[in-house]
């Protein structure tokens, strides 16, 4: 049977910045996105509005949540000034030998947990993506 | 273990006028009372992007039953005050909190054995406790 990338989350993980992001329950990407300029004139077809793509893209940024343990790496990490290489590793799929991946450029830019009397104590992290991405699909 | 049996070996010897009548979803109306029954409602095992945690969270009821209204009382009073923010081991389970949360009176009236009824109170239990995680 052909391998197919379409899949649940489950095993999905992170490497970034000495196992930070340990335990995750959950990977969001914003999305990547570029600038646009509106190019409408007076004379627009129809009335419909133009646009044209600019030329700088924003590679987004990637909201982790994950089961707190813990938090001394957070402070290092926060003040780092350079970036670090953020690889997001996707499951193999059945009948597959690789997830694919995305990786980018990335620093912390928020980390914010929460310890509620009955639940799991749990953590908010959002990586800025910074430069050009590297997309690596699954085989 | 199963954390029922956990609950058991715990409450057996804590819960004075209970002793070990302590039954597990289905109690016989006609045994001595006061005794405890067990129901499992939900079990949730923490799970993340690698697998269990090897954290479960269990909410169990725990009905207390007697033929006075006031053995009830005094009885489920003893069981909150040896459950309610527990932790520490049941049996071999390790228990990392305890929780009560709604408790409602109830009775229960035999329609075979005329004059048979019975008192009770239902509780909520919520056990946060720790399992070896499967390895695969």
């Amino acid at each position: 049977m052909a391998a197919t990338a379409v899949d649940v989350g489950f095993g999905t993980s992170i490497t970034f910045q000495s196992g930070l992001l340990a335990k995750i329950t959950s990977v969001s990407h914003s999305g990547f996105s570029r600038n646009m300029h509106d190019s409408s004139h007076m004379s627009s077809t129809n009335g419909y509005r133009t646009f044209v793509p600019g030329d700088l893209k924003d590679p987004g940024e990637v909201t982790v949540e994950l089961l707190f343990d813990k938090n001394a790496a957070v402070k290092t990490v926060l003040e780092a000034t350079a970036s670090a290489t953020c690889t997001i590793g996707y499951p193999t799929p059945q009948g597959g030998s690789t997830g694919g991946s995305t990786a980018c450029s990335a620093f912390l830019q928020s980390f914010e947990f929460t310890a509620p009397m009955d639940g799991m104590m749990t953590a908010t992290a959002v990586v800025k993506f910074t430069g050009e991405p590297t997309l690596t699909d699954g085989s | 273990m199963a954390i029922e049996e956990g609950l058991y070996a715990y409450l057996k010897t804590r819960v004075g006028p209970v002793g070990d009548r302590i039954y597990f979803s289905l109690a016989d109306i006609k045994a001595t009372h006061p005794a405890i029954v067990i129901e499992m409602r939900d079990r949730n095992p923490v799970m993340h992007m690698g697998g269990a945690v090897g954290l479960t969270q269990a909410v169990m009821v725990l009905s207390v039953w007697a033929d006075k209204k006031s053995t009830v009382k005094t009885v489920a009073e003893l069981l909150r005050l040896v459950m309610v923010g527990y932790k520490g081991n049941m049996g071999s389970e390790h228990i990392r909190c305890c929780f009560f949360g709604e408790d409602s009176d109830v009775t229960y009236e035999s329609p075979d054995v005329e004059g048979l009824r019975m008192f009770g109170v239902q509780m909520d239990a919520t056990l946060w406790y720790t399992e070896t995680r499967p390895s695969f």
